[in-house]
């Protein structure tokens, strides 16, 4: 035994909450009296409820893929980041590692073994000074001095009547013979001047062991010229950080 | 559809926290946890497209945990009193069913019977599957389905729905022929 066609319509209206009052009290009644017809309520009751599980389901798996294709994208994403860093970190990082080097290399002053070239970066000739030196050759020698022609100067300066205690003349001197590419000569008016210099931290003695060094760099005394720069640094004076510079080139 | 992907996709953003928060406050595994989450976001969905979202502007990844914890709680107890629910689906028909049903032998049926519903909702026409999806899963008024399938009016596809669902249930009936669903 089955529904009447109206009978349906009215289990629908009942299943949709579209009932009226009229329509309400008929369902009622069939729903008391009518087993086929509370057999068809429910089965339509389950159906619709089987319905909605259904379509839930559906749903819920549908939403489950995209999560895994979000998933997926994220893991792309990642592995493209991944790849990204693989490919471009190692650049960035040499590139890093190389600006580094070049930094390092150009501002770390490089040990330098020609002693000529530390001479040359630091090497300036001493000044002449506005004092009148003594004698007529000592004038002479002052004006051959101050125009550079250093070679006219020389035999003037070391004439033996010149002033034994003009502790400037052998620094005058020197520079001439480091001016004219004789520094050994140089050495040798500084080394036996400084003897009577030893410890004498004055401009003067100062101005001496400064000169000797560089004259033994320009002749290639090394171990002297550290010597004589370390004895400066580790003194206060006019020439203390530029010894401390030249001795970290040495080494 | 792009604004659901969109809407998807954002709540997708929260995952992690909730399934960790899950992790830790309660005693779920890794694996509930996932699926109360992708529960938690259809709820969030239907709740938006329903307009029953509060109307004061809320922290989602709160809102969307107070769900999954809501959830947990309600399929804790779910599991205690209904034991036999082996699949999500199962679980969802028992939540659907009404309360005067429970007792009937659907129950005994209950796999057979929604496999039948599937096999039959898939053998519909697109436009008749729509139409009773958006009625009776989505809860859309006939005004808003005759607006969104192109309906005359809402009254022509009040008969459409009619007849959609009358093919559904003869098509459910026969898929299930040997399936004793007509012994309900």
């Amino acid at each position: 035994m089955s529904v009447t066609e109206q009978q349906y319509e009215l289990i629908i209206k009942f299943i949709d909450q579209n009932l009226n009052e009229k329509e309400q009290v008929l369902f009622d009644t069939y729903l008391q009296s009518n087993e086929a017809f509370r057999i068809e309520v429910e089965q339509t009751e389950v159906l619709t409820a089987g319905l909605k599980a259904v379509e839930k389901a559906n749903e819920i798996d549908r939403i489950k893929g995209l999560f895994d294709e979000f998933d997926a994208e994220t893991n792309n994403q990642s592995v493209k980041q991944l790849n990204l860093r693989r490919l471009v970190l190692p650049g960035i990082a040499a590139s890093i590692v190389l600006l580094a080097a070049v930094i390092i290399f150009f501002n770390k002053k490089q040990p330098v073994n020609d002693t000529l070239a530390i001479y040359q970066s630091f090497y300036q000739v001493f000044p002449a000074t506005t004092e009148k030196r003594s004698g007529k050759e000592g004038e002479a020698a002052m004006r051959y001095y101050e125009a550079g022609e250093y070679s006219k100067a020389i035999p003037l300066l070391i004439k033996p009547d010149r002033d034994t205690d003009d502790l400037l003349t052998p620094i005058y001197l020197a520079n001439c013979y480091l001016q004219v590419d004789k520094p050994d000569s140089a050495v040798s008016v500084l080394e036996n001047a400084s003897k009577k210099l030893d410890a004498d931290t004055s401009f003067t003695g100062q101005f001496h062991r400064w000169y000797l060094g560089l004259a033994y760099l320009k002749s290639g005394k090394k171990k002297e010229a550290e010597d004589i720069f370390l004895s400066i640094a580790q003194t206060k004076g006019i020439y203390q950080e530029k010894s401390i510079e030249i001795l970290e080139l040495l080494n | 559809m792009d604004n659901e992907r969109t809407l998807l996709k954002e709540l997708y953003g929260y995952r992690k926290k909730c399934v960790d928060l899950l992790l830790i406050k309660t005693n779920c595994d890794q694996d509930m946890a996932e699926n109360i989450f992708i529960e938690a976001v259809f709820t969030y969905k239907k709740k938006k497209n329903e307009n029953n979202l509060p109307d004061k502007p809320i922290n989602v990844r709160g809102y969307l945990y107070g769900i999954c914890h809501n959830l947990w709680l309600k399929n804790y107890d779910a599991e205690r009193k209904v034991r036999e629910a082996a699949t999500d689906v199962t679980r969802y028909f028992y939540d659907y069913l009404p309360d005067h049903i429970n007792g009937s032998n659907a129950k005994m049926h209950k796999e057979n019977l929604l496999q039948a519903i599937q096999e039959s909702l898939n053998a519909m026409g697109a436009k008749c599957r729509n139409i009773i999806r958006l009625f009776y899963y989505e809860e859309k008024s006939m005004t808003e389905i005759a607006k969104i399938m192109n309906f005359k009016t809402p009254v022509v596809a009040t008969t459409a729905k009619y007849r959609c669902f009358k093919e559904f249930r003869k098509k459910a009936y026969q898929a299930s022929k040997n399936q004793e669903i007509k012994e309900i």
